[in-house]
């Protein structure tokens, strides 16, 4: 094998149990692409070569001595810099936490760690997970490995673009407004946000309580599937943890497809939508209607009612939690950060607590309309093609252009935190510029399977998430 | 006598709020922008401690009061006394399917 990092995770992770491989190699591998990938990209704040190459020496002797610890044994991983570890600093991607030590370690990671993972560091983000492009005025910009002129989006920007450069093989990442689902379809890559509770927060640093999701970004989606199942399930430490029963996503990813029903929207829901994005979801329409997929036109609601209810959220739970920063340390902040926050406390507790009550008015009719009769609903991850950082760059070059763009970024993804439900985004095409597009699946509450299922079947027709971005040397 | 009616006293700064935000949601015509971005600017002092520059105040101004108008503008068609916030949870696990 030239370069093993270019395998997928759930084949890296075969080779290791088959001793094909080791996890040492592996991890050199990864080192090597990180070595190569990083000047272009920014995409890691912090590198643990010794620590990680020490915990691969480990795994590879406790293999020889027949103990496999779980599903990620020796697989080299690396998540967005706000899952703690006690004892490590842990960033957020701010100035404020630049060297501040967790008191704690996230269940995620302690689930990845029985699982046999090797954690290689910690990865770019927007700060305090706030921002949608990848912008960071502390750690510098991550890049987008397709085209480093372009963002990356955010917040888990870093996540997206360490797997789509094949850094690493799986990553972390959060979302509270589509962190997770832009990045992955900017990036060309798979991303996550499971239901609401599906995974636990505990030690994942908080954007928005009620709207926080913490999901995986790998290459496919059977290894998606494999990280969700490591990372999901009920946690004594998180009380909006579910303790809903988690499914083998892995074992259902084969189930037929045929007869699935997918609902798409009216064209009216999509207006202003980019001309390449629609071009690149018809297509993924006529390939998912090969593979045996019906679809059904499907009326949405109001997006911008779901939209307001979860800014409304958001504002508030930040403005709380970020007071005593915000009136000790302004200056620390991104103009931009603090610019998103500064609403809520102007916001009347009777709105929030409204906001959080019409959740679940808005969820219901949801459930009961728009997904009556159908297993999904097809939509675009982002509704244009990939801006360049220059232009989107509030920061260095604030204007109502930039605030334009970066105001229209979630629109398809900031609903379905509201609403809770499971949303995957997978890539399906490039725009004019060569840089992937992405498609969205939304689901039921914890039909994190159904998605898999479909994610897989056209992954399998198709081999957008095969496409690699080359690295052009200077 | 309401602290709402003609000649009555102002007599702190939360009677203030009653009557402006009381103002900004009844009064036929709509306010001022200049009068929501003052309004706003002193809540954000007397309630919070913050003081925004005229700019600053007049962008939340506007913001504050869109979000606001449009939340309670869904509580008003959509919402019952019963209503709780935490019948959120128990809807997604009574709608669990894989």
């Amino acid at each position: 094998m030239s370069d093993w990092a270019t395998l997928d995770l759930t084949a890296a992770a075969a080779a290791i149990a088959d001793g094909r491989v080791s996890s040492v190699e592996l991890t050199q591998a990864c080192l090597a692409r990180i070595e190569a990938w990083q000047p272009r990209t920014n995409a890691f704040i912090r590198l643990d070569r010794d620590a990680a190459l020490a915990t691969a020496r480990d795994r590879d002797l406790e293999r020889g001595a027949g103990r496999m610890r779980g599903k990620l044994h020796g697989v080299p991983l690396a998540h967005k810099d706000m899952f703690y570890r006690q004892g490590r600093v842990s960033t957020g991607g701010s100035a404020i936490r630049r060297d501040w030590i967790a008191d704690r370690t996230a269940t995620v990671n302690t689930r990845l760690d029985a699982a046999g993972a090797i954690d290689l560091g910690t990865l770019n983000m927007a700060e305090f997970a706030a921002g949608p492009t990848g912008h960071n005025i502390h750690f510098g910009d991550c890049c987008n490995p397709w085209d480093p002129a372009r963002v990356t989006g955010g917040s888990s920007s870093g996540s997206a673009a360490a797997v789509a450069a094949r850094m690493i093989f799986g990553a972390l990442g959060s979302d509270t407004g589509g962190s997770i689902r832009m990045p992955a379809a900017i990036c060309g890559v798979v991303g996550m946000k499971p239901t609401y509770g599906r995974v636990s927060r505990f030690g994942a640093l908080p954007r928005s309580w009620s709207l926080d999701h913490v999901g995986p970004l790998t290459r496919s989606v059977a290894d998606n599937a494999r990280l969700l199942q490591v990372i999901a399930g009920a946690d004594d430490d998180d009380a909006a943890a579910s303790g809903q029963a988690v499914p083998d996503y892995e074992a259902m990813l084969d189930r037929p497809i045929a007869g699935l029903r997918l609902g798409v929207p009216q064209d009216a829901a999509l207006d202003g939508v980019d001309s390449d994005v629609t071009a690149a979801l018809a297509q993924a329409r006529r390939d998912l209607q090969q593979i045996g997929v019906t679809f059904v036109d499907v009326r949405l609601p109001e997006l911008g009612a779901l939209f307001d209810s979860a800014e409304t959220i958001i504002k508030c739970e930040a403005a709380a939690m970020h007071r005593p920063w915000l009136e000790a340390r302004p200056q620390d902040y991104a103009n931009q950060v603090r610019w998103r926050m500064e609403a809520g406390f102007l916001i009347p507790a009777t709105q929030y607590i409204d906001a959080l009550r019409l959740r679940t008015y808005h969820t219901q009719e949801f459930i009961a309309g728009t997904l009556d009769g159908i297993d999904a609903l097809l939509l675009p991850t982002m509704p244009f093609a990939t801006p360049t950082r220059a232009e989107t760059d509030v920061e260095r070059r604030p204007g109502a252009t930039a605030l334009a763009i970066l105001s229209r970024f979630s629109r398809f993804t900031r609903p379905f935190n509201l609403l809770g439900l499971p949303a995957l985004s997978l890539p399906c095409g490039r725009d004019a510029n060569g840089l992937p597009i992405g498609l969205q699946l939304v689901g039921r509450p914890f039909a994190e399977a159904t998605l898999y299922t479909i994610g897989h079947a056209y992954q399998q027709a198709t081999d957008h998430h095969r496409q690699a971005p080359v690295l052009q040397m200077p | 006598m309401s602290r709402l009616e003609a000649g009555a006293p102002i007599r702190t700064v939360i009677d203030k709020f009653h009557i402006a935000a009381t103002l900004w949601d009844s009064c036929p015509e709509e306010p001022r922008m200049e009068d929501k971005a003052r309004l706003i600017a002193d809540m954000a002092d007397a309630l919070q401690g913050i003081r925004l520059t005229p700019a600053r105040a007049a962008d939340l101004a506007a913001e504050v009061g869109r979000l606001n108008g449009a939340v309670r503008g869904a509580a008003a068609d959509m919402l019952r006394f019963d209503d709780d916030p935490a019948a959120y949870a128990a809807l997604l696990a009574r709608s669990a399917t894989s």
